[in-house]
């Protein structure tokens, strides 16, 4: 422990000399103090640790445009640089803002960083934004986490952007119409595996583009 | 009792008024519980879970009802709905018998769309020899949601009884914005010391909804329902049929089958309506009162369009990450689509959304997130 805060005081007082030398602009006048000179410190030290600071800009700003008080913005900013430390772990050094912020916003989601790891694993030099997002979309509607993951990984070899916004509708579709979530993501999962994403929604007797869809009230 | 409108309560009670003056004054409460199948206009078929509450007042003049209830459909879904409603007759004057009503109603479904009625009316009666048969003339006006214009309501109608048997017929007329229906129904009760049989059938032959507004359409109906009574306290009671939509008091058109129990405080009198859940499960709003519009995006990064599709609102702005958590006013360009285009790259993006400059909340189409910050945000994919 005393270790870890010998590191974090020259960390600070790194940081704080960096802020004296120049603040992120667009918080000046939006977000009060001493928020702004802390997330000022947790910006500095999140470009010296190579983070993508503008999310983290974007989260002060979120908090001020929504009249959060100063500690509340600090609280939500370093859980979000925390969130991105953890995506950027799983996905490598060389992921992009728009994939680490996908990353953070699918650990919130329920996702865990072994999950997001297996994912750039398995998508080896293709991007991980859209399958990250879907990951979250899919555990946001109400499919339990690890079986959202395994979906995700299921066609993180052969799926195009596209393909994962394709997938997610449908599941999402089918949920509405009142399917169950695992029951949909089961049967989109093999349906997209095996190419043939036009199936009928379960339990509807529908399909078909043609055919207004409905769903359970 | 709970009618499925005020309008047809009042159908109903004018038989009761007819055949029981004087009624002894007496309260009653009772609680219903009850299991349907129902598929509303729209919706695929569901079951349903229908708790019912309610309380009711009667003397020789003045009546009152109250009821809550609580749907929750095999969604997870529900509806929480209470109305009350009173009336009032005034001195008779030869055959003819002035009644003053008034009942209010509000609704909400699954924790978010809601709907609300306030409804008040008259209704000039007359009543034959012996009172055995009568007829009024009533009419009903108040507000109903965010409808432009009152509602409007005309109805003509005649009953008649004999001993166990009792007939209504009806015409109504209603006028609400833009919509207006006409609805004819026949009825009858046959109350027996076993059984009450309950059998009505009605048709609206004409119907004008020119944007589909409320769903309103030219249908026939019918419903059938029978109650019987297991002792002084407790009813059981099976009913299925189909009735129509009722844009005033904010119910969707359904056809259903439903069974329930009600246990009651007294029972001095025969319900009214004997079966409280199918009464209960009319509380869903109409397809009007929706989530928010979504939200849509189209173009490349550096040209972003987004869209919003929406009739009746004065202005639409979003607030998102990638305008600086600075709020941006969509243009009209179409009397239902708002624009404006914006610099978005791809990723994963906050935003928000207001319509005429109420609360910010999260777009349709969009996932939505809770934040720290005590409120939502949506979650947007831009590929």
């Amino acid at each position: 422990m005393s270790a870890l805060r010998l590191g974090i005081v020259p960390a600070l007082l790194l940081a704080l000399t960096a802020v004296a030398q120049g603040q992120e602009p667009r918080l000046a006048g939006r977000v009060p103090e001493p928020a702004r000179t802390q997330v000022n410190a947790i910006l500095t030290a999140a470009h010296t640790g190579g983070l993508p600071t503008e999310p983290l800009i974007d989260r002060a700003l979120e908090g001020a445009a929504k009249g959060a008080p100063a500690a509340m913005i600090v609280a939500a900013v370093t859980r979000l640089r925390d969130e991105l430390v953890q995506a950027r772990s799983a996905f490598g050094e060389t992921a992009s803002t728009a994939e680490l912020t996908a990353g953070a916003s699918a650990l919130r989601a329920g996702a865990t960083a072994a999950s997001l790891a297996r994912l750039r694993a398995v998508r080896s030099g293709k991007p991980l934004t859209v399958a990250a997002a879907v990951m979250a979309d899919l555990v946001a509607a109400g499919v339990p986490a690890d079986t959202a993951v395994g979906a995700v990984l299921a066609l993180a070899s052969d799926a195009d952007d596209a393909d994962y916004l394709t997938f997610r509708r449908n599941v999402q579709r089918d949920i509405a119409l009142g399917a169950s979530p695992s029951a949909a993501l089961a049967v989109r999962i093999r349906a997209a595996v095996s190419g043939a994403d036009a199936a009928p929604s379960p339990g509807t007797g529908q399909t078909g583009p043609g055919v207004p869809r409905k769903r359970k009230p | 009792m709970r009618p499925r409108g005020w309008r047809d309560g009042l159908a109903l009670a004018a038989w009761l008024l007819g055949a029981a003056f004087p009624l002894i004054a007496q309260t009653e409460g009772s609680l219903g519980v009850g299991a349907s199948v129902v598929r509303y206009d729209g919706f695929l078929t569901s079951s349903a879970f229908v708790f019912a509450p309610a309380v009711r007042f009667d003397s020789p003049r003045l009546s009152l009802a109250g009821l809550g209830s609580w749907t929750v459909f095999e969604t997870g879904h529900g509806v929480i709905q209470g109305s009350a409603a009173g009336s009032w007759l005034a001195g008779s004057s030869g055959s003819w018998r002035l009644e003053l009503s008034g009942s209010a109603g509000a609704s909400q479904y699954a924790g978010r769309s809601s709907a609300a009625h306030v409804l008040g009316g008259a209704r000039l009666h007359v009543f034959g020899a012996g009172i055995t048969r009568g007829g009024w003339i009533g009419v009903n006006t108040g507000a109903s949601g965010e409808t432009s214009g009152a509602p409007v309501e005309v109805t003509m109608a005649g009953w008649a009884m004999r001993k166990r048997l009792a007939l209504l017929g009806s015409a109504t007329r209603t006028w609400l914005g833009r919509v207006g229906y006409v609805d004819l129904v026949g009825a009858m009760r046959w109350s027996g010391p076993h059984l009450e049989l309950q059998v009505s059938v009605g048709a609206r032959p004409w119907a004008r909804d020119p944007v589909d507004e409320r769903d309103v359409v030219a249908i026939a109906y019918g419903e059938i329902s029978a109650a019987v009574p297991v002792n002084r306290w407790m009813a059981l009671s099976l009913a299925g049929g189909r009735y129509p939509s009722d844009p005033v008091r904010h119910s969707l058109g359904a056809a259903y089958l439903s069974a329930g129990l009600r246990v009651r405080t007294a029972r001095a009198a025969p319900p009214s309506v004997p079966l409280q859940t199918t009464g209960v499960l009319r509380g869903r709003p109409l397809p009007t009162e929706k989530d928010a519009p979504p939200l849509e995006v189209t173009g490349a990064e550096e040209r972003r369009i987004l869209r919003v599709r929406a009739r009746d609102l004065a202005s639409v702005e979003v607030m998102g990450d990638f305008t600086d958590w600075l709020p941006v006013k969509l243009a009209r360009v179409a009397p239902d689509r708002w624009e404006i285009a914006l610099v978005i790259p791809a990723g994963v993006h906050r935003v928000t959304i207001r319509h005429d400059g109420g609360p910010w909340s999260a777009p349709g189409g969009t996932r939505l997130e809770r934040t720290e910050f005590g409120e939502e945000v949506g979650i947007l994919v831009v590929p």
